[in-house]
């Protein structure tokens, strides 16, 4: 192997970067460790320097140790302190195109690049940090290579569907112009901050930062001991009304403070989210401090999911996630929050639809010929819940019943409550038998559930890596079967799930992917493989 | 005292043997259940090489499962013999995809032969329509 030394290097402020990353995964945890198990005043001084001169050392040794070149058909990067790694990464090969730049990115006018081929696992390249030139330099130069090997949008026909191999080179393309697809104005994405309940995640890291630290808990303006005490002196002579009363406002206030929280995750993550295609290149932009900028091929597409929870449903509104080929769980927790997974954080039904619409021509949801599942289905869904339900109800009635000084009404309670929990998962099972059902249009398969809350699941017939058919003893008793769609992402669950079908409509199902991965030999990100192959 | 020990012995000894009685009939019990499902899983265990198109696998005792891998999605494909394997004059070929839930799919208990041969004609079904893919 010839080992040509590649001729660029990271920015030069890139120790920074790496200092911050090894400080965060592994020295934090060991210095947070460190401080807290030692009392006197010296100790932690001396560690902290020591920490900070070791982190300096690694950051300055890992971004110095790193070099890559841009040639003709591909970036050569070499990386690694003891072990040296010598990657070719092919522009054709490369699935997504990835920037991040945090406010200290801003700041020192640097951007952070990540590119993933279509192979699960960790990225082919992370690149941390360029300056913003360079990385636009980049960048552009597999846009513009990607954008040139499938000039045609149509890639759910078979004969478009072998991207990463057309390419001739390195060709700019000005004639793919870029559509913007989708931007999201700030009144929606206050909208979106109502109804994502991801106020939680900022309360709940500040939770954690304010009980690790009990200096912490003394800055805050209220006094627990003071509260706790004058709590218990007045409880005594304040009726329940009135407490229940200060619960009640107490909720309110939480409940208000968490969405308020939720909406400015929102206006922070999410400032000025703009979705553009050029030919089959994705990308999206969002971020008002960490400004995300991501890409991904429309080719690459291994899964599309809209979701409706019940607040979605009360304001009329969905999201759209994307499962693109390769898509890393497993890489780094900075790669895995700027990829390309959404495609519309909030949007209106009408708006999705389109969207979808313009993605995968000939898609329309609205019409697409939906048949419902078994007729066992309703009863099944519900035995699915049984198992726990019935045991947590009867322990319930039985407690009401049997635990000694509970009043009188506890029982009668208790088994009202039983009874409505029972009715409400008979009613669920039940509407979630009616809504779900699937629909083979096109080279589309869907599958539609949920009851209050709803999901819809759009797979690509030649985009299956493998189909397996389930029959448990109870499926074929009732002439059912399940069938499961694998394809090159890393879906939490199956790609496609969908149970309680008719063995025969599940057979013809099961029989559209095998045609279609039988004579399209190779469907769009079917390669994976490392850029070595 | 000699009789009162003979007495604990026995007690002790009926204990034991209620014990070891209970426990051979649990083991002959899961012995049984064991090779039972053993023989219900070879049984309904086939696989199916439909040339040019790909496998078909078909496994499951009680709760079926039909496998259907395309020749087109398949990336490696691995022929394993373990220590048992060879002592029984058999081997396993696995396929792999570029899956993520089912990556991989093994065909288990062949003849050793069977497997190179099924690995050599799936290799060249894999390179005749990548052939035909780009041309």
């Amino acid at each position: 192997m010839t080992d040509t030394l590649p001729a660029d290097r990271l920015h030069p402020w890139s120790w920074v970067f790496h200092a911050i990353r090894a400080l965060r995964e592994v020295a934090l945890p060991a210095l947070v460790f460190m401080v807290v198990g030692r009392k006197d005043a010296f100790g932690p001084l001396v560690v902290g320097a020591v920490a900070a001169i070791l982190l300096v050392a690694w950051g300055i040794l890992r971004s110095r140790t790193f070099r890559y070149e841009l040639l003709e058909r591909e970036l050569l990067v070499r990386e690694g302190l003891f072990v040296r790694e010598t990657r070719h990464v092919p522009f054709a090969r490369v699935q997504a195109v990835n920037e991040r730049q945090g406010p200290l990115h801003r700041l020192l006018g640097v951007t952070e690049l990540v590119l993933e081929s279509g192979a699960a696992g960790k990225p082919e390249a992370v690149m941390r940090v360029l300056g913003v030139a360079e990385a636009a330099r980049i960048a552009g130069m597999l846009r513009s290579v990607s954008t040139t090997d499938s000039a045609t949008p149509e890639h759910a026909t078979p004969e478009h569907a072998t991207p990463g191999h057309a390419t001739t080179g390195v060709v700019a393309s000005p004639g793919a112009a870029t559509q913007e697809l989708l931007r999201i104005p700030t009144d929606e994405l206050i909208l979106h901050g109502i109804i994502s309940n991801r106020g939680f995640v900022v309360l709940a890291l500040a939770f954690g930062i304010i009980s690790q630290n009990r200096e912490l808990l003394d800055l805050l303006p209220i006094d627990f001991k003071q509260l706790m005490k004058d709590s218990t002196d007045t409880a005594a002579g304040v009726d329940a009304g009135a407490i229940l009363g200060v619960l009640l406002v107490l909720l309110f206030g939480f409940v208000v403070l968490v969405r308020l929280l939720s909406i400015a995750f929102a206006l922070f993550t999410l400032h000025d989210f703009t979705l553009r295609r050029a030919g089959d290149r994705l990308r999206m932009n969002r971020g008002l401090l960490s400004r995300v900028d991501v890409s991904g091929r429309v080719s690459g597409f291994q899964r599309i999911v809209l979701e409706q929870s019940l607040l979605h449903r009360a304001f009329r509104r969905c999201i759209v996630k994307v499962d693109l080929a390769g898509a890393s769980l497993l890489g780094t927790p900075e790669t895995a929050d700027s990829r390309l997974d959404t495609l519309a954080p909030i949007a209106t039904p009408a708006r999705a639809r389109s969207l979808l619409q313009e993605l995968v021509p000939g898609l329309d949801l609205e019409a697409l010929p939906w048949q419902p599942l078994h007729r066992s289905a309703a009863v099944r869904r519900w035995q699915r819940t049984t198992w726990w339900l019935l045991p947590t109800l009867a322990l319930v009635v039985a407690a009401a019943g049997l635990i000694p000084g509970l009043p009188a009404a506890a029982l009668p309670a208790a088994l009202v409550a039983a009874t409505l929990a029972l009715g409400l998962s008979v009613m669920y099972a039940w509407q979630w038998a009616r809504w779900s059902a699937f629909a083979a249009s096109g080279g589309v398969i869907a599958f539609r559930s949920g009851a209050w809350a709803r999901q819809w699941t759009l797979v690509f017939d030649d985009r299956a890596q493998s189909t397996a058919l389930r029959r448990s003893p109870r499926d074929r008793r009732e002439g059912t079967t399940s069938l499961a769609v694998d394809v090159q992402s890393m879906t939490v669950s199956q790609a496609l799930h969908i149970p309680y079908l008719d063995a025969a409509l599940g057979e013809r199902l099961n029989a559209q992917f095998w045609r279609a991965g039988t004579s399209a030999p190779l469907p769009a990100g079917a390669h994976a493989g490392s850029g070595l192959r | 005292m000699v009789l009162g020990h003979e007495l604990l012995d026995l007690r002790w000894g009926a204990a034991a043997v209620r014990t070891a009685l209970v426990a051979l009939t649990g083991a002959v019990i899961a012995a049984a259940a064991i090779e039972w499902h053993a023989r219900a899983a070879f049984a309904r265990y086939s696989w199916t090489h439909l040339p040019e198109e790909g496998v078909v696998v078909h496994q499951g005792a009680w709760w079926h499962k039909e496998i259907w891998l395309p020749v087109s999605r398949l990336q490696h494909l691995d022929v394993v013999r373990g220590p048992i394997e060879r002592a029984y004059g058999l081997a396993t070929l696995a396929l792999f995809t570029a899956g993520y839930h089912q990556y991989s799919v093994r065909l288990e208990g062949l003849d050793p032969e069977r497997a190179l041969t099924l690995r050599d004609t799936l290799l060249a079904e894999i390179r005749a329509q990548r052939l035909r893919a780009e041309p």
